[in-house]
């Protein structure tokens, strides 16, 4: 016994956490119904995400976020290179026991009500009827639709449909799951929880691969991001890293009362240092987003690790 | 007009799983070269390669580990969505008012009123249905996969053979309740549509002359009728309906001069557009007591045999039927024959007095499942004996010959050899012989007047050695011409042969048990008068065994349209697995289209028919050109492409089952029954197809780009 609790740590320590979705210069090329080109929707794709971490894929629309995301779930093919998740390439069924999927808009069948829909899913998975019961019955107060349970999805706004979405993804408690655009729809508070969730699916050691435009979001919850612009990654890191600035302190104070503001202003004066803005600290990651969006417009051909 | 005794189970199934497996390897074998010519296309030859062995490696666990909760999750999810759609109101709305103004247009007094019903609600049935069908499956999946709802399905661990089967099963339910509950009301529509009664006034009963054609009706009287009236005109037709002498008995000692004592009629309803019937309760016996002679109007009733739960389910609904008739006892005198009785008081009179009014039932015979057992050969022998044909019994109804037998000689007949009747088969202890005979007469003569022919059983016995041939009398009969006549016989016969001796000798034997060599028997044929001939085929002469059910021989027909819609909604769902709805709507049209005119198709093929193939036939169609003058000028490259067309098509009149067979409309309506073993063989068919059909929607939806 005792051996084995040694040995743990020391594993863990050599290989750090697995990786649960690697993709090899993953590219995808819609065409048309000739087999011509239409788009080059991703391009040359090298990604690598462990487990247990929050992963946001960001970008402008029509960067490649999604189709990402398509071809990591199988839902496309690659034109070439390679999607593996979870050990396995992205193409086979059963990883599918371990995965959770959240699509851009809900697509979901309208004619069902949120019960009925989750215990369709739980089926998929083969699960018991106890289990489909229980695990419904969990979800919709988690996703806090209890009001709305016997209601056709028909009859839902975008956010409660959402929610149900979300729903649907966890039904078999995966351990990978993907939410494209998650927060589209949410009201501010339905945002919050959303975050919250995801947040508390990290606590419980899942992985999450979500997308975005929402840039806030990502930045309160991932641990890394890529940048997608033109299906091309144009920055990748620790999100905490990616947003410092090296050549800048934030000191950030509450109840500082005007003289002690003064005195602060003094010592920094006294280091020779520049005193630049006492406001509130805003979202930089927007300030990021922008420019590299800009640095891309600039400098085409510019990619993640190449600067 | 015979529908032939299907070969049983275990004669075709060995041959036939060969067959199909053949079919299935050769089927795989180029689905996988076809598969693998688009890899190499898209992935170059090794890639390819690899991808397609790792397609076949995994689509064994795949299809073998199908987990049937998600299958049954599909179909209900398949269910629900048809519901919505509220195609089957629309189906079922349809139904009902065919059903509503077809009452009023179908023709009840037509020579084969059944028929005209029976085609009317299977057909009707069959084309909503596979209709339907053809909407539901082929929309289900194009609509998923557009609405992109297939995204969240298909990233669960389900197979694409699960989605394919689960929908296939989903419309099979919905085919089933409503083919069922089509069924069961066509059921009673047939029924109740068929159903009416007569009345007779027995006032208008009159004597006949049983030897005199001229009757009232202008058709001959049963040997023994003695009078006659026709029924009320119901359903546009009436029957004639005898009193026919049935029963006498002497006095005490049947000795010669002890005259009648009893004489007992009963009366007949003639058949009239192919049925007859029965009578209703007179309300019990009645008596009359007149010049010494007591007269009894009586009734008995017939008991329904019922075969089965649902026959007699069916039963309860169904009315009482009784036989009636006149007895008369003698009280006092003597009467010599049935003559001197009558002359003293016509029974006319006899039941005008006792005021009985006679309804009828409702029709019998009209819907029924005859069984018939066919000979296993049959030989033809002309006028010196010698045998001109034989064969074997195995030609069906469609392509049936006729031979001839010379009439007005013992030597020319027609030996049918049947083997295997046993007792059990027949319901009592007669046996009935169908017959559907031609008449030719190289005479000029009267039509009026019927041929007769006679038929015997014979038997060839080896005993010590030596070969005896035992015959039984010849039972002489009248030939009806254009309808089936049925010859009922006493099991028990009278076999004549010559004994060791050369003496002639008889014995009365069982037909089946003792006069049979081990159910070996032969029939004999022969046309009693000179200047005439018989006609017959393999098929028509037949032991008619115990009828069948017709509420399961109706029941099995819609099983028909049932493994038809089978086979619809598979090839729906699996061309909608890789083409969008409309066009796959259109392939199954095509393919059904195909499946119903496969033999039409064929005689084009192999240029039975004139006007060439469709390109060509369009072109006749719209310059009005007459279909045996030749094409000319560039014109004529049309009938290249039709030869490239049409051979495709024969093709695919091969691989498409032949929608036809399996509806059994034509027997049902004929009054045959409907061999199990050909319900069996066509359930096999249909269900082979619908797997193969199922593998292929596998592949297809596997390697389709769902998000493309
Ligand atoms: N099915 C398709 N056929 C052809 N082109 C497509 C298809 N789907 C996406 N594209 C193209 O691929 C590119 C990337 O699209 P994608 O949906 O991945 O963008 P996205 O980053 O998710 O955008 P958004 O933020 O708007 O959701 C776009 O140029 C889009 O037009
Ligand atoms: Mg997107």
């Amino acid at each position: 016994m005792s051996t084995q609790v040694e040995s743990a740590p020391a594993e863990s320590v050599d290989e750090g956490p697995k990786t649960v979705v690697e993709t090899q210069s993953l590219t995808k090329v819609y065409r048309d119904f000739w087999g011509r080109q239409k788009v080059r929707a991703l391009k040359a794709l090298d990604l690598e995400i462990r487990e247990g971490e929050i992963f946001g894929l960001l970008g402008p629309n029509g960067s490649g976020k999604s189709t990402t995301i398509k071809l990591l779930l199988g839902l496309l093919f690659p034109t070439s290179g390679r999607a593996i998740v979870l050990d396995e390439e992205a193409t086979k069924v059963d990883k599918n026991e371990r995965i959770g999927y959240l699509p851009e808009e809900s697509y979901l069948y309208r004619f069902l009500t949120a019960e009925e829909t989750l215990d369709f899913y739980g089926r998929l998975f083969d699960m018991s009827g106890q289990e489909r019961r229980d695990r419904t019955n969990e979800l919709i107060e988690r996703v806090g639709l209890g009001w709305a349970r016997r209601r056709q999805l028909r009859e839902y706004s975008k956010g409660m449909t959402r929610r149900i979405g979300l729903a649907q993804a966890l039904i078999n408690d995966p351990e990978l799951i993907f939410l494209d655009e998650p927060t589209s729809g949410l009201d501010p508070l339905g945002t919050r929880e959303m975050k919250d969730l995801i947040l508390d699916l990290k606590a419980k050691g899942k992985t999450v691969v979500m997308s975005s435009h929402q840039l806030d979001d990502v930045q309160d919850v991932c641990d890394r991001i890529g940048i997608l612009y033109q299906g091309e990654l144009k920055e990748l890191g620790r999100v905490d890293e990616l947003l410092r600035v090296e050549d800048e302190t934030q000191i950030r104070c509450s109840h500082l009362s005007e003289g002690a503001i003064d005195e602060i202003k003094q010592v920094i004066a006294k280091h020779e240092g520049e005193l630049k803005d006492v406001s509130n600290p805003q979202s930089t990651l927007e300030q990021l987003f922008l420019e590299i969006v800009r640095q891309s417009e600039e400098r085409p051909g510019m990619r993640a690790g190449s600067k | 007009m015979g529908y032939e005794e299907f070969v049983s189970f275990a004669d075709w199934l060995p041959s036939s799983l060969a067959t199909f497996g053949l079919i299935l390897v050769s089927c795989a074998f180029l689905g996988a070269i076809l598969a693998y010519l688009v890899g190499i296309v898209r992935y170059g030859p090794s890639e390819a390669f690899y991808k397609l062995w790792e397609g076949i490696f995994q689509a064994f666990p795949d299809l073998l580990f199908t987990s049937p909760k998600r299958v049954a999750a599909i179909a209900r999810l398949a269910i629900q969505e048809t519901l919505r759609r509220r195609v089957l109101l629309v189906v079922f709305a349809l139904f009902a008012l065919a059903l509503l103004f077809g009452g009023w247009f179908l023709d009840a007094g037509s020579d084969h009123p059944e028929r005209t019903y029976l085609g009317f609600v299977l057909g009707g049935t069959q084309f909503l249905v596979l209709f339907l069908g053809l909407l539901i499956s082929t929309a289900s999946l194009p609509q998923d996969i557009q609405n992109k709802t297939i995204y969240t399905v298909v990233t669960k661990p389900i197979r694409a053979g699960e989605i394919i089967m689960g929908r296939v099963l989903g419309f099979l339910l919905i085919g089933t309740v409503m083919i069922g509950s089509m069924g069961l009301i066509s059921y009673f529509f047939v029924v109740g549509g068929l159903n009416h009664r007569h009345s007779v006034d027995v006032s208008e009963f009159v004597r006949v002359n049983p030897d005199s054609t001229d009757t009232s009706s202008g058709r001959r009287a049963s040997a023994n009728a003695y009078y006659e009236a026709l029924s009320t005109r119901n359903a546009r037709h009436r029957h004639r309906i005898e009193l026919v002498l049935q029963q006498l008995s002497r006095g005490e000692g049947g000795s010669i001069g002890s005259g009648l004592q009893t004489a007992i009629f009963y009366l007949q309803v003639q058949n009239e557009s192919g049925h007859t019937h029965d009578f209703r309760s007179v309300g019990g016996n009645q008596e009359l007591i007149a010049g010494g002679i007591k007269y009894t109007l009586f009734e008995e009733k017939i008991e329904q045999k019922s075969s089965g739960l649902l026959e007699s389910l069916l039963n309860l609904f169904s009315e009482s039927r009784y036989r009636v008739g006149l007895r008369m006892d003698v009280e006092e005198g003597i009467f010599e024959n049935p003559e001197a009785m009558l002359a003293q008081r016509p029974l006319n009179e006899v039941l005008q007095e006792m005021n009985v009014t006679l309804v009828t039932s409702n029709p019998q015979e009209m819907l029924q499942a005859r069984v018939p057992y066919y000979a296993r050969e049959l030989s033809y022998l002309d006028r010196e004996g010698n045998i001109t044909e034989e064969r074997g019994m195995s030609v069906g109804k469609m392509n049936e010959k006729y031979g001839y037998i010379d009439g007005g000689t013992s030597l020319a007949r027609a030996i049918y050899r049947f083997n295997g009747l046993r007792p059990g088969m027949f319901s009592d202890d007669r046996v009935a012989i169908d017959m559907n005979l031609r008449v030719f007469r190289t005479l000029k003569g009267d039509i009026i007047h019927r041929v007769t022919g006679s038929v015997y059983f014979r038997v060839t016995k080896e005993e010590d050695g030596r070969k005896i041939t035992y015959e039984t009398e010849p039972v002489v009969f009248e030939s009806q011409e254009y309808s089936v006549q049925t010859l009922e016989l006493s099991r028990n016969v009278v076999a004549l042969w010559t004994d060791v001796e050369g003496n002639p000798a008889r014995q009365e034997m069982d037909l089946l048990t003792e006069f049979a060599d081990n159910g070996k028997f032969e029939v004999v044929l022969r046309c009693n008068e000179a200047g005439m001939y018989f006609g017959v085929a393999p098929s028509s002469v037949y032991f008619k065994l115990r009828d069948g059910s017709f509420a399961l021989n109706f029941a099995k027909c819609f099983f028909g349209i049932w493994l038809q819609f089978m086979l619809i909604s598979s090839l729906g769902v699996t061309l909608s697995s890789f083409l969008n709805a409309s066009v796959s709507l259109l392939a199954t049209v095509v393919a059904l289209l195909i499946g119903f005119f496969g033999d039409f198709i064929r005689d084009v093929a192999t240029q039975q028919i004139e006007g060439g193939g469709p390109l060509e036939a369009t072109y006749r169609l719209i310059t009005q050109m007459n279909v045996t003058s030749e094409l000319e000028g560039t014109i004529r490259f049309v009938s290249y492409i039709d030869v490239l067309l049409v051979k495709l098509m024969e093709v695919m009149t091969y691989i498409i089952p032949d929608f036809t067979q399996m509806h059994t409309q034509g027997p049902l309506a004929d009054g045959y029954n409907i061999p199990v073993g050909l319900v069996g063989f066509h359930t096999m068919v249909a269900f082979a197809f619908a797997m193969v059909l199922c593998i292929v929607g596998y592949f297809s939806l596997k390697t389709r780009e769902i998000a493309a």
